[in-house]
């Protein structure tokens, strides 16, 4: 059993929402990047297409400024004035997260773990610029500070939320893209691409909920998952059966995702979360020459060099319409100047 | 008396152009209600031209909507550029080049021994061909360049050298008599009233003033400086006739339809001023918007000193021109996060 756009489209009227995003997100052809593949002698399909979810236009923009303007809301909802995260410095979602309390008017401290004496750049420094309240910790004491920090704020009379505890940030990623599905369903449409359409981007929750979208909607939509840091394939098979568990009930719809509804690749995630490989430099560049698109070294770099990769390699049915996620990540680049250096 | 255009009008001049689609376009016209609040005065709103989605966006995307093929389209076959190591520009034509696949030479005066950083490490991804001046050679970017483009010649090649043209310094404002019209809809859409545009001072807000005058619209217009070496004078404003023949409009800019603000600039172009690192602190805080430390952030801490010294009417509108340039932020990332204030 097939849901409707309208079902999809009532159960996300229903959450409550604080606006963030730039939407729709335009859907480009990525023609002569595949004119350079097919000047190398690669077979490639007829359409490649690229989502431009960087262009959301929030805070350099990228596919979480829709996930988070239900988490804002969420939040909001639960009276709280204080937002508490912790994540990686060179995280995207942290610099979200400060956009979004900084248009809601909510305090927001981000507990920055890992290399705590990389330089203030990219999202760190973007989110220092929203105002947020950094504490640059290694990684096995985030909780500790972040508790810390709760407690004080607690003592001062003001109502602190510890994002990573809340559930709701597990699913919500997966309900942004839900949208996203009725969205690129349309675009695909305009365009009148028929066929298989594969969607590329990364082992996260946005790839997810396209295919959960397209699942429950009976469309031929693939999706194939880049790896961007070490872990186990299975674990994340398995957080997103789990997810898609969630979200399916709470918008009921039949199907969750099994296992194998995602092809997921784990060959071109190099060496570290944060570190690209020679493979990503060139992706970059390649994309970059081609098409005037900046790609980022953390993310849509390895994903785009998984796509090229598997061009080059056969391994993708030409039949398919080729749709790849720019899920943005923009900030970052500048924090790997160095690796473009002649 | 003038006879006003309507906005369907105003774009037949603009379609005999050849155009070809660069930018993502209509950009969004947005409030900012917290900045708003703060300040207590007028209405703010922003023009996001930070959000073309060229390489960082930026307004000159629709620029290079006509540039590039006009000059493709005159069997032109390499671009060369003579710019300064921060240039917006020169990102962006790469970026604009590398979309129709047209060879690009960037000639930066001031960048050797630079960190790579910022605009220049975008030129760099984009694959710009790069010629990186010393101060000394700087002193003669101009027959620098020329000379590549005679050894270009020489090859074979048919070099477009950016800085011998009319065009390139004309089109600019083409892409925004285009972006007057937009904004026009946008305004009306959203019911404004008393519009008063507040941006750099260039050829973007020419651009709108000559959209308004066409269209019979009382915009007002505020140009902040960013550049003592640049008079406005030469650079844009001797150019009034040279769009107004390009575009056959019955109505071109004069210098005193834009109100000047040149005591912002500080210490000169590229050297951010403390209270643009305030004014880029305060628009991200409020309203989650970025400037840049070069111009926007300049135009902000204008926008923002200009309310509080009742430079505006409580009851116009303000409209910001976010010009984009947001690379630049990165370059000057040590002083932005060294910034101690509180705002």
């Amino acid at each position: 059993m097939t849901v409707t756009q309208e079902h999809i489209r009532s159960g996300l009227e229903k959450l409550p929402r604080f606006k963030l995003s730039h939407l729709n997100t335009p859907l480009e052809p990525l023609d002569r990047l595949r004119q350079a593949l097919i000047d190398e002698g690669v077979a490639v399909p007829n359409r490649l297409l690229v989502k431009r979810d960087d262009a959301s236009g929030l805070a350099f923009g990228g596919n979480k400024g829709r996930h988070f303007e239900f988490e804002i809301a969420h939040i909001l909802e639960g009276g709280f004035d204080t937002v508490i995260n912790i994540n990686h410095f060179h995280s995207n979602q942290a610099r979200f997260i400060a956009a979004g309390c900084a248009k809601a008017g909510l305090k927001y401290h981000i507990v920055s773990i890992d290399l705590v004496t990389a330089p203030i750049t990219g999202n760190l420094l973007l989110c220092k610029l929203m105002g947020a309240e950094i504490h640059r910790t290694p990684s096995e004491y985030g909780r500790q500070v972040a508790e810390k920090i709760f407690t004080s704020e607690t003592a001062a009379g003001r109502k602190p939320y510890i994002l990573p505890d809340d559930p709701f940030v597990d699913v919500m990623g997966t309900i942004g893209f839900l949208e996203t599905g009725l969205e690129l369903e349309e675009q695909l449409n305009e365009l009148h691409v028929d066929g298989p359409v594969r969607f590329w981007g990364l082992t996260g929750r946005s790839i997810a909920g396209l295919r959960l979208y397209a699942k429950n909607r009976g469309l031929d939509w693939r999706a194939t998952a880049c790896q961007y840091s070490p872990g186990k394939v299975e674990d994340f098979k398995k957080d997103t059966a789990e997810r898609t568990a969630q979200v399916a009930e709470m918008f009921d719809l039949e199907q969750s995702l099994d296992l194998d509804d995602l092809t997921v690749l784990e060959d071109y995630r190099g060496p570290a979360y944060g570190e690209p490989d020679d493979r990503v430099i060139e992706a970059i560049l390649m994309v970059g020459k081609t098409e005037g698109l900046i790609l980022d070294p953390n993310y849509t770099g390895k994903s785009m060099s998984g796509l090229i990769g598997e061009f080059r390699s056969g391994r993708i049915d030409p039949d398919e319409t080729i749709c790849f996620i720019h899920s943005g990540g923009l900030p970052q680049l500048f924090a790997h100047a160095d690796k473009f250096l002649d | 008396m003038t006879q006003h255009l309507t906005p369907n009008e105003l774009q037949t001049h603009i379609d005999k152009l050849p155009r070809m689609k660069m930018a993502h376009l209509p950009t969004p016209l947005e409030e900012m209600p917290r900045l708003t609040e703060r300040l207590g005065g007028p209405n703010i709103w922003i023009k996001r031209e930070d959000m073309t989605g060229l390489a960082y966006g930026g307004n000159k995307a629709r620029h290079y909507e006509f540039e590039m093929p006009h000059v493709s389209e005159q069997g032109y076959d390499v671009m060369i550029n003579v710019m300064d190591y921060h240039s917006n520009n020169a990102r962006m034509t790469a970026a604009a080049a590398n979309k129709i696949g047209m060879r690009y030479i960037l000639v930066l005066k001031n960048a050797a021994n630079r960190i790579v950083q910022g605009n220049l490490l975008i030129d760099k991804i984009l694959g710009a061909e790069l010629h990186l001046l010393d101060e000394y050679q700087s002193g003669d970017a101009d027959g620098y360049a020329t000379r590549l483009k005679e050894q270009l010649e020489a090859e074979g090649h048919k070099p477009y050298l950016i800085q011998e043209h009319v065009f390139p310094r004309i089109v600019g404002m083409v892409g925004f008599v285009q972006a007057g019209i937009e904004i026009l809809e946008q305004i009306n859409e959203n019911d404004l009233k008393n519009i008063h545009f507040i941006g750099v001072a260039g050829r973007s807000l020419c651009g709108l003033i000559i959209a308004a005058k066409a269209m019979g619209l009382d915009w007002k217009f505020t140009g902040v400086t960013v550049n003592y070496d640049v008079p406005l004078g030469d650079y844009i404003f001797k150019h009034n006739k040279d769009i107004q023949e390009l575009l056959d409009l019955p109505v071109t800019f004069e210098q005193s339809d834009m109100r000047v603000l040149d005591q912002y600039v500080g210490e000169g172009y590229g050297v951010m001023t403390a209270e643009v690192n305030e004014a880029i602190h305060i628009a991200a805080q409020t309203d989650a918007i970025i400037c840049d430390p070069n111009y926007t952030g300049t135009a902000m801490a204008a926008l923002i000193d200009q309310i509080k010294e009742g430079g505006f009417d409580d009851d116009e509108t303000i409209i910001f021109l976010h010009t984009g340039g947001l690379p630049a932020v990165f370059t000057f990332a040590e002083q932005l996060a060294n910034f101690k204030g509180t705002v």
